[in-house]
């Protein structure tokens, strides 16, 4: 009688799952990270569902106290988690092995991700029958405490997505404190105790089910092209340089989507008035704010580099190379197309949301964009900057960050118009306050040039590099018998 | 023959470091080619650039006829790349892993699992299928790491220091499996600081230093090509100094090494009626010697032989390579 093969056994997951969600997936389920959090959060919720049937007490109160152990595993545990994806492949030098088999950069870390979405539905679906305990034995609102499970999970797919992306970060400290500063809130709020009382009274607690049910709905619209930007944007940063091509793609989408939010953007009050919904606005505006500065920040960090592969693609197509190729070279151009149609179609919806004139909206729209070219430009001027800026830029972003706040503590906070000129983190405070437009404009303007020039400058030479690779591609198919 | 693997004038700067400095040379079909230098010669380097794992600033690569910087996905069907350490990850077993590289690489169904138990029968590691990556042996863990490159049966195995770190054992192992490889008529491009290692396995061999190729050729060309003395090693009774002060005063013989109760030193001339002279002189200044005798040169020696007598231009003509069948 023969042994059978160990190798019989590979069939626990089907073939059509992506082999890095499998791989990932078979580890994170073994190891403790997920194990712990499935643990705590069940013993938590048992606990807590016990203590308020046996004392019987009110059942918002109560509800408070139970978000708190799902959202911090949803909101805080379960992204916090996105951040180690990339730094281990690098760790253990794997990244060039897998990069060598049928998966690209995409695949990898959408797999990551994949993985951890997974174990975060594992932890939303165990907490459905806290749910129905809770509704049947305490008194909980159903549908609204599922609808707001729902929402958290969306949450916390986002936040999951935005943590693999930065996972590529290089930098630990850098990568760590970009981490913090995405986590970070969630976890203030929780320990003030700041999610309780959302939840116990203001903020969802608010809302009825219909609303609950827009907010969803916008959350997973929402969610579904950040995932898919923020993977392929980290993506770009892992690939093999040159070698692959999701800036394109992901362009293209993002152009699509911005259009989208600015058709939604101009006619908000025909919606609002066709479909009976009030106040829509915040959640157009919200979104789209969030979704453009995804895409300026993705544009200015896109590492340069191409190949002739790349070029191939882009063989008799100059328009589409000047804005549409990989690389932070054509993504300063098309992050100002991007703007252009953003700061066009939500000026009218910022005045109505905020109240604000012309000269208030051109400074805020100036200044705002001024925090994301001005760290890009200076990125481009450190070491290493203009092959990948992506470790400079968020370098630059605390040295600006780290300015203002010390400007702020030499000056204070008023009586500063002088010195908000210096930096563009100071000058956005300028540009909210009442009456000050005009000298943040002024300053915005200079420190927009002065970044376009930089970039301009430094950008010349990955220009001139695509096109004598594109001529080099036509040179060869020339050359090459049919 | 064809010719598997070729680099024209391959250039790679890391800011100021160049790194890999026009290096030309071609791999013919079948082969196995060593790829020699110091740390930091450019090896890696160079393997990258072939694995289109990295970009030349200039110069062309080609795997199979197929351009690194134009074909990735091409070369990546038919290429095996092994890196000198494996990441181990932890949680992950020994057939897992297999399991993953094969899914990636697009085996589905029953030929995945074929592939797997295949491989980790050639391998040797049928017997830790189950095993925790982190709980295996380097010896275990290179051989896996084998195995993951050979997954999808590729033509062309690029392997960066394999043996590094190895024990004996593992290494003879290594050397086994490397030698079935060959026989099965895959080209194999491996890199190593271990000469004598290669020696044995290698058609030819490939020499980088500061990241220029600085010899091309088999085993045999670089022991009696560098034109270096030939070494003899000689015993005496009494003060080994009073020897190397003969050394040093008589012409045609160069102290090389000081060993205990002798030295090795060098003849320059290979006439045996220069080398009767020689003992001769010796016994003559009233040397008592015990041992005379001729040793087999080193690879070690002939190429820090070349690298101290070589300081070549960098447009050096490289020598042809010579095929697998004119091997003796």
């Amino acid at each position: 009688m023969t042994t059978p093969s160990p190798a019989n056994d590979l069939r626990d997951f089907p073939d059509w799952l992506s082999p890095a969600l499998v791989k990932d997936l078979r580890r994170g389920l073994k190891l403790k990270g997920f194990s712990f959090t499935f643990l705590a959060l069940i013993i938590a919720l048992t606990f807590l569902l016990a203590a308020t049937i046996l004392s019987g007490s009110g059942s918002a109160t109560v509800m408070g106290f139970v978000w708190i152990p799902v959202a911090l595993a949803l909101l805080v545990v379960q992204p916090t988690r996105g951040l180690s994806a990339i730094p281990e492949e690098r760790s253990l030098q794997t990244l060039p092995l897998i990069q060598l088999t049928r998966l690209n950069a995409f695949r990898i870390l959408f797999g990551k991700w994949s993985a951890l979405a997974f174990q975060t539905a594992l932890l939303t679906i165990a907490l459905v029958p806290y749910m129905v305990l809770g509704h049947f034995l305490g008194g909980f609102e159903f549908t609204q405490n599922v609808l707001i499970l729902l929402l958290l999970t969306g949450f916390s797919l986002i936040l999951t997505a935005v943590t693999v992306a930065l996972s590529v970060i290089k930098i630990a400290i850098v990568r760590t404190l970009m981490g913090l500063a995405v986590v970070g809130p969630f976890l203030l709020t929780l320990l003030s105790g700041g999610i309780s009382s959302i939840f116990r009274g203001g903020g969802f607690g608010m809302f009825d089910a219909s609303a609950l049910a827009g907010v969803l709905l916008v959350t997973i619209i929402l969610g579904t092209f950040m995932v898919f930007y923020l993977i392929s944007s980290g993506a770009s940063q892992i690939a093999i340089a040159g070698a692959e091509n999701h800036s394109t793609r992901r362009r293209l989408i993002a152009l699509g989507v911005i259009i989208l939010g600015g058709v939604l953007c101009v006619f908000a009050d025909n919606l609002e008035s066709a479909f009976g919904i009030a106040d829509l606005e915040p959640f157009i505006f919200i979104p789209y704010i969030l979704i453009i500065t995804a895409v300026v920040i993705d544009c200015v960090i896109d590492p340069a580099g191409s190949s002739l592969r790349i070029a191939k693609q882009f063989k008799g197509k100059r328009l589409a190379s000047a804005f549409l190729s990989p690389g932070w070279p054509s993504g300063w151009f098309f992050a100002i197309v991007a703007l252009l149609i953003f700061w066009i179609c939500s000026g009218l919806l910022f005045g109505e949301l905020t109240g604000a004139g012309a000269d208030e909206f051109i400074a805020a729209a100036l200044a705002g964009s001024a925090l994301v070219f001005v760290p890009g430009a200076i990125a481009l001027l450190l070491p290493k900057g203009r092959e990948a800026p992506l470790n400079s830029f968020f370098l630059a972003q605390l040295i600006c960050v780290v300015a203002a706040i010390l400007v702020a503590i030499v000056g204070g906070i008023s009586d500063l118009e002088g010195m908000f000129a210096l930096i563009p983190h100071s000058n956005i405070f300028l540009a909210m306050d009442n009456g000050e437009e005009e000298i943040s404009i002024f300053c915005s303007v200079l420190h927009l040039l002065a970044a376009f020039i930089i970039a301009l400058t430094c950008g010349a030479v990955y220009r001139s590099r695509l096109r004598a690779q594109i001529a080099e591609v036509v040179e060869i198919e020339r050359n090459t018998p049919a | 023959m064809s010719i598997a693997i070729a680099a024209e004038n391959l250039v790679r700067t890391f800011g100021p470091v160049r790194a890999v400095d026009n290096v030309s040379f071609e791999i013919p079909s079948g082969s196995v080619v060593g790829f020699i230098g110091a740390n930091g010669a450019g090896k890696t380097t160079t393997m990258r650039v072939l694995a289109t794992l990295d970009q030349p600033d200039s110069g062309r690569a080609f795997i199979n006829g197929h351009e690194t910087r134009v074909y990735p996905d091409k070369i990546r069907d038919v290429l095996g790349w092994m890196p000198d350490s494996y990441g181990a990850y932890a949680g992950m077993t020994v057939i897992e892993y297999l399991d993953f590289f094969a899914r990636a690489l697009g085996f589905t169904k029953a030929d995945r699992v074929a592939r797997v138990a295949d491989v980790m029968e050639f391998t040797g590691l049928t017997s830790l299928a189950e095993r925790y990556m982190n709980k295996l042996s380097k010896g275990q863990g290179q051989r896996l790491c084998l195995g993951r490159a050979l997954i999808h049966d590729p033509s062309v195995m690029i392997l960066d220091e394999p043996a590094a770190g190895l024990d004996p054992q593992a290494r003879v192992e290594l050397k086994r499996l490397i030698r079935i490889l060959s026989e099965e008529g895959k080209t194999i491009f491996i890199s190593s600081h271990i000469l004598a290692e290669l020696g044995e396995m290698c058609d030819s061999m490939l020499f980088i230093n500061n990241g220029s190729i600085i010899h091309h050729g088999s085993a045999e060309s670089l022991l009696h090509g560098s034109g270096a003395a030939i070494t003899y090693r000689v015993q005496i009774i009494g003060e080994t100094t009073q020897l190397s002060q003969w050394c040093d005063v008589t012409p045609g013989v160069s102290l090389l090494e000081e060993i205990k109760g002798g030295v090795r030193l060098g003849l320059e001339s290979e006439s045996p009626d220069d080398i009767a002279l020689a003992l001769q002189r010796m016994i003559g200044s009233g040397l008592k010697v015990t041992e005379f005798h001729r040793e087999a040169r080193k690879l070690e020696d002939a190429f820090i032989d070349m690298l101290q007598s070589q300081n070549l231009p960098p447009d050096m003509p490289i020598p042809p390579i010579p095929t697998p069948a004119a091997q003796p």
